[in-house]
């Protein structure tokens, strides 16, 4: 045999077994001829049917809750290829590259899965199309949210804060508790969706309570712990609350847990003196203030306020506690002055029947999102919180704050609103599909603030959810990464170096980060 | 394969046996001998099965599930590897065999590696220190204490530095040798620390040693000791982004997560771990230094033989280190109330009621015996035969060790008050990771609460571990069919005690939880039986006295003993006649009585005279308890 025929040989030895194999696969691959048509549309989880979804939002992924022995889903458009996804246990993981081309280039159309299931006999079933719609506008690109076990009474577990990536399943650690070895990690605030001037309150039990500030490329600690915070739009202070916030819990009932604000004011951070203010008008001895939020013009500042129904430190559980009811109101703000108004009526909570939380202005400050409750303050441990919206814009024209309640509300509790920079997206927690289990969900909100049916936020596993014990609460849209994370963060926490603030002490100022002895 | 081959093979084997020297057969025999006694004593002294199932004390016990899900984010973080494995391996101590087995293997491998390294400093005649880490788990086991992550990660930082002392002996007189040493030593580094974190660190100790004080490469070992530094830090705080605290302590024994255990059982356990972790870098220290002095070679001749006498000598003086160490750390306080939660857990009464026996004084032991007792049926008779304490019922007493302490929501779901034993059960997983027991517990709360999306959540993790998986799909499968489960016994009765009128609260009396939950529902017996329970361990005859009627809500054939005794004191007591609803009380009881209050009055004043005289005849009755033992009769 000649050496070229040597080479011939052996090269066609290894090829051929290789053409061989990949024939034998293209030829097993699954086809589907025929099918016999089901009229009605498939059982799929997550529910991802009749929904608008942002052109830039992660593969949603789903599975398929029919019998069968293969699945198949067909995700198409009017513009670009069909996406084709076969799978033998019914979960359709769709590829992302294939995904954001079609979104991308079908903005404003729909979206249409068409499943396919092949029962015990062999034969194909169609079911009716599921179809969503792909908005126009895309949604922030990233969440940053807090993952945490369901009841956290002792803060050893892990408590952490992290950001996703919404066009991708990414999820990275900002900041975790076994950074300073153990503790809380409080709510984290953005200004205007920027990720790189934030607030965190940090609550460490070796290395004290403080708060973190991101601002001008620097992180710093600031020697007070902020609770519920909103950063005025211009960047200069933030608003925060301080609270008592003991814990409580219910004889019977599907939600164990409450809480009761037994004393509360509003504080504001100058970002520029780093000074700790306050004005009587936003902590009044009587009132229970709380929830502030921002204006998009800085105008006003809103917030949530209660009469006290009772006097001193309380160190049991008040009988009143379902006789608190929040009113919205709001006080004006000059910013170059620092010129606080007088309080006004928004919606006072005898009006509305029930006690109003957690108020979101939109960016374009057209809508103002809230939470009502039967009683008290906090909607993410009550069943009986609902979602509401506000049009601010109708309001200064007509002067009367009119409302409604959102369709998107479940029997389950809604809380944690948080808007899109461009007002087009509102991302909020429910437990609405998973019990205890805290869910972040995303909605699309037209021009005319309809509302319209949330998608889950999308997971690589559909079925992820599914096991998961973990919440997922106060999701907050930014417009991108948090660049200070892990032991940057850790190590200004634990570093001896921060900004030293004086409380301002007024008659309504709540016991410092007073912690209580309850028996379970 | 012929029979004669293997028959060939064998002859080798024992005629390579034959020709080696006594003290090597003497040390395989003491070596068979000695693990084979570690295995026995874990598998039927320790047993395992009770530090499995000790899931609500025993903090952070790793708990593996199915799946590429849990791989993924359990492997993809410095020391993941080892976590991962570690987890696996602990489900092996849910049979008390193969448990023993696990750690026996782990004690084995240290005691494996720890010799082959002191070999390696040619201090041959040092090898019996090796069997200190065998030992040293062995304090640790009988201890219940449960440290496989950092035991096995500090066994993959030997057999590493085994490897790399072995190739740097194969390249120390070459040239290019030191530069390859220092690429092995990157490469196993790497590797390392991605595999067992922070353990890493036990390798590097040990190779900058053996280069400074063994090699004389000075250099290399203050360069050894530079990397070390810089690879956990670029590896753990740079590319897999865990915190610097994490980076330089994950999976070493002083980690702030190993340290921060504040329970007494177990005090000076993590001290025991801190000299597992650090004895051999600290003993190749030692005999390096031993080695710079030695200059006549005394210690670091070669030969290892000994004479039968001294290996006689030296077996003897290892058991009895070994015994020692056993007598040293083995509880039978601490076996008996693993023995009783493993009993409560698995509704093995009667042996609880005889583990109690070992352990009596404990809170959490009461009330284990309180439960085994009601669900013998035994609680309103016997209860005054074990040792008693009101704050025990309940598991109140604030002096209780925290982690019992959260153990208070087996009774609670048993008497149906679901809510609280949620809230602890929540709290124990928060502290003690996510154990099967405790997620089986909430699963079934949310099912009889009729919280079928929570329950499914919980069922579905459930459905990803090794033996609960079954279990999980069952009821997974059943609430699919008939969401309601109304074929479940145990959720339609908790269902019906359970209390259904709701009222916020931050501390609920006891006295008031019973009585809401015999508002909800009058024939809730445990309820019951607790509620009067409860009076008699804080002396209340007048409320005993008071709800006598209630037995009429159940089908007592008599007032039970403990009742009459305490109905007699309150007569005796107030001078009143008690209303008994139609009960008598026995002629036993009120001869038994007048008896016992005799010879109380004729000891008037001399109580401990008075205690010896009751104590045998009275010692199980409520008014022993009463007039001699009651807490308050104490502080009188």
């Amino acid at each position: 045999m000649s050496k070229y025929n040597r080479y011939l040989t052996m090269i066609l030895t290894a090829t051929l077994p290789a053409v061989a194999v990949c024939f034998m696969f293209y030829g097993c691959r699954e086809r589907i001829d025929s099918f016999d048509m089901v009229d009605r549309l498939p059982r799929i989880r997550p529910d991802y049917s009749e929904v608008v979804l942002p052109p830039n939002i992660a593969p949603l992924n789903f599975a398929i809750k029919e019998d069968g022995l293969h699945y198949c889903a067909k995700i198409y458009s009017k513009n670009g290829s069909v996406i084709e996804v076969f799978s033998r246990s019914g979960k359709i993981e769709i590829a992302q590259k294939a995904w954001h081309s079609l979104l991308g280039n079908n903005r404003g159309r729909q979206l249409y899965f068409d499943v396919y299931v092949k029962g015990q006999s062999g034969r194909w079933r169609r079911y009716a199309s599921v179809t969503n719609k792909i908005a126009n506008y895309d949604i922030d690109s990233f969440i940053v949210y807090r993952k945490i076990y369901p009841t956290t009474v002792h803060l050893r577990s892990l408590v952490g804060v992290y950001q996703r990536n919404l066009r991708n399943f990414e999820e990275r650690l900002i900041l975790d508790n076994s950074n300073y070895k153990g503790g809380c990690l409080n709510c984290h605030s953005f200004c205007n969706n920027r990720p790189d001037k934030m607030l965190m309150g940090i609550r460490s039990y070796k290395y004290g309570f403080s708060t973190l500030l991101i601002e001008d490329g620097k992180v710093e600690k600031i020697g007070a712990k902020f609770g519920y915070t909103s950063w005025h739009p211009g960047g200069k202070l933030a608003v925060y609350s301080t609270n008592q916030l003991p814990m409580f819990w219910h004889s019977a009932g599907r939600e164990v847990r409450d809480t009761v604000n037994l004393n509360s004011s509003l504080v504001y951070f100058l970002s520029e003196t780093r000074q700790l203010k306050t004005s009587p008008e936003i902590s009044r001895k009587e009132q229970l203030e709380n929830w502030p939020v921002w204006s998009a013009d800085g105008k006003y500042l809103y917030f949530c306020s209660a009469l006290k129904p009772w006097s001193g430190i309380k160190k049991l559980l008040p009988e009143q506690y379902k006789d608190v009811m929040y009113d919205l109101v709001r006080i004006s703000y000059d910013v170059d002055s620092e010129q606080w108004g007088q309080v006004e009526e928004v919606l006072p909570a005898k009006d509305a029947g029930r006690s109003i939380a957690m108020p979101r202005i939109s960016p374009d400050g057209r809508w103002l999102s809230f939470c009502m409750i039967d009683y008290g303050y906090l909607p993410c441990w009550r069943s009986d919180s609902d979602l509401y919206l506000m049009d601010l814009q109708a309001a200064e024209k007509t002067g009367k704050f009119k409302y409604r309640q959102l369709d998107i509300s479940s029997p389950e509790s809604e809380a944690w609103q948080s808007w899109s920079s461009n007002s087009r997206w509102i991302v909020f927690s429910s437990k609405r599909d998973y019990g205890v289990f805290t869910r972040t969900y995303i909605s699309y909100v037209d021009q005319e603030g309809k509302v319209y049916k949330p998608i889950l936020l999308p997971q690589k596993d559909p079925a992820f959810y599914d096991s998961c014990l973990f919440t997922y609460t106060v999701p907050e849209l930014v417009i991108g990464p948090v660049k200070f994370v892990g032991d940057k963060l850790g190590r200004v926490i634990r570093g001896s170096s921060e900004i030293k603030v004086d409380m301002p002490i007024t008659m309504a100022s709540p016991e410092a980060d007073r912690r209580y002895d309850f028996q379970l | 394969m012929s029979k004669s081959f293997f028959c060939g093979k064998l002859e080798l084997m024992i005629g390579s046996f034959r020709k080696l020297p006594f003290c090597e057969i003497g040390r395989i025999g003491r070596d068979v001998v000695l693990f084979v006694s570690f295995y026995l004593y874990l598998w039927l002294v320790v047993d395992s099965r009770f530090i499995y199932y000790g899931n609500e004390v025993i903090v952070d016990y790793p708990v593996f599930f199915r799946g590429w899900a849990f791989f993924r984010e359990t492997v993809f973080r410095p020391g993941g590897l080892v976590v991962y494995i570690s987890r696996f391996l602990s489900e092996f101590l849910y049979y008390s065999w193969t448990g023993a087995l696990v750690i026996t293997a782990l004690a084995w491998g240290l005691y494996i590696t720890t010799k082959a390294i002191i070999d390696k400093t040619e201090a041959r005649r040092f090898r019996e220190l090796s069997y200190a880490s065998p030992i040293l788990m062995l304090i640790l086991y009988s201890r219940y204490t449960h440290y496989i992550v950092v035991i096995l990660a500090l066994l993959l930082a030997l057999i590493f530095a085994y490897f790399y002392l072995n190739f740097r002996s194969a390249t120390a007189d070459k040239s290019a040798g030191k530069m390859k040493s220092i690429i092995i030593f990157l490469f196993m580094s790497v590797v390392l620390y991605t595999a067992a974190a922070a353990a890493y660190f036990v390798f590097a100790a040990l190779c900058v040693i053996y280069e400074v004080l063994f090699s004389r490469r000075r250099w290399l070992g203050v360069l050894y000791l530079f990397l070390a530094v810089v690879i956990a830090y670029v590896e753990g705080v740079l590319f897999f982004r865990v915190s610097i605290i994490e980076a330089f302590s994950d999976l070493l024994a002083f980690s702030w997560k190993v340290a921060a255990k504040p329970i007494p059982i177990w005090k000076g356990m993590a001290e025991v771990l801190c000299i597992l972790c650090f004895f051999v870098p600290a003993v190749v220290f030692l005999l390096g230094v031993l080695r710079v002095f030695d200059r006549k070679k005394t210690f670091f001749a070669g030969s290892s033989g000994t004479s039968v006498g001294k290996w006689f000598l030296m077996t003897i003086f290892l058991f009895s280190l070994t015994g020692g160490a056993v007598f040293y750390s083995y509880d039978s306080q601490l076996r008996g109330l693993m023995a009783v939660d493993y009993y409560a857990y698995h509704s093995k009464w009667d042996k609880l009621l005889r583990a109690s026996r070992e352990c009596s004084n404990n809170s959490y032991i009461m009330y284990a015996v309180n439960r085994a007792l009601y669900h013998t049926g035994r609680l309103p008779t016997e209860m005054f035969a074990y040792p008693q304490h009101p704050d025990a019922m309940f598991l109140a007493d604030k002096d209780i060790d925290p982690f019992f302490k959260w153990k208070k929501f087996d009774a609670r779901i048993d008497l149906g008050i679901l809510n609280l034993a949620e809230i602890n059960l929540t709290v124990c997983q928060e502290l003690n990771g996510q154990r099967p027991m405790i997620l089986q517990r909430l699963a079934l709360i949310k099912m009889v609460k009729g919280d079928l999306d929570s329950a499914r959540v919980y069922l579905n993790a459930l459905s990803r571990t090794l033996f609960y998986s079954d279990w999980a799909k069952k009821y997974l499968a059943e609430l699919e069919s008939n969401p309601d489960l109304l074929g479940d016994e145990q959720v339609q009765n908790l269902r019906q005690v359970m209390p259904k009128k709701d009222h916020g609260f931050r501390s609920y009396d006891n006295d008031k939880m019973l009585m809401d939950l015999l508002e909800t529902n009058k024939h809730n017996r445990m309820a019951f039986e607790y509620l009067m329970g409860w009076y008699l361990l804080n002396g209340r005859v007048d409320k005993i006295a008071l709800n006598i009627g209630r037995l009429n809500d159940f089908n007592y054939k008599q007032i039970p003993r403990l009742y009459e005794e305490a109905l007699l004191v309150y007569k005796g007591d107030s001078k009143q006649e008690v209303d008994l609803h139609g009960w008598k009380i026995s002629v036993e009881s009120v001869k038994r009585y007048n008896d016992f209050i005799d010879i109380y009055t004729r000891y008037a004043g001399g109580k401990h005279e008075v205690y010896n005289e009751l104590l045998e005849d009275y010692g199980d009755s409520f008014l022993f308890y009463f007039f001699c033992r009651w807490p308050e009769t104490e502080e009188k």
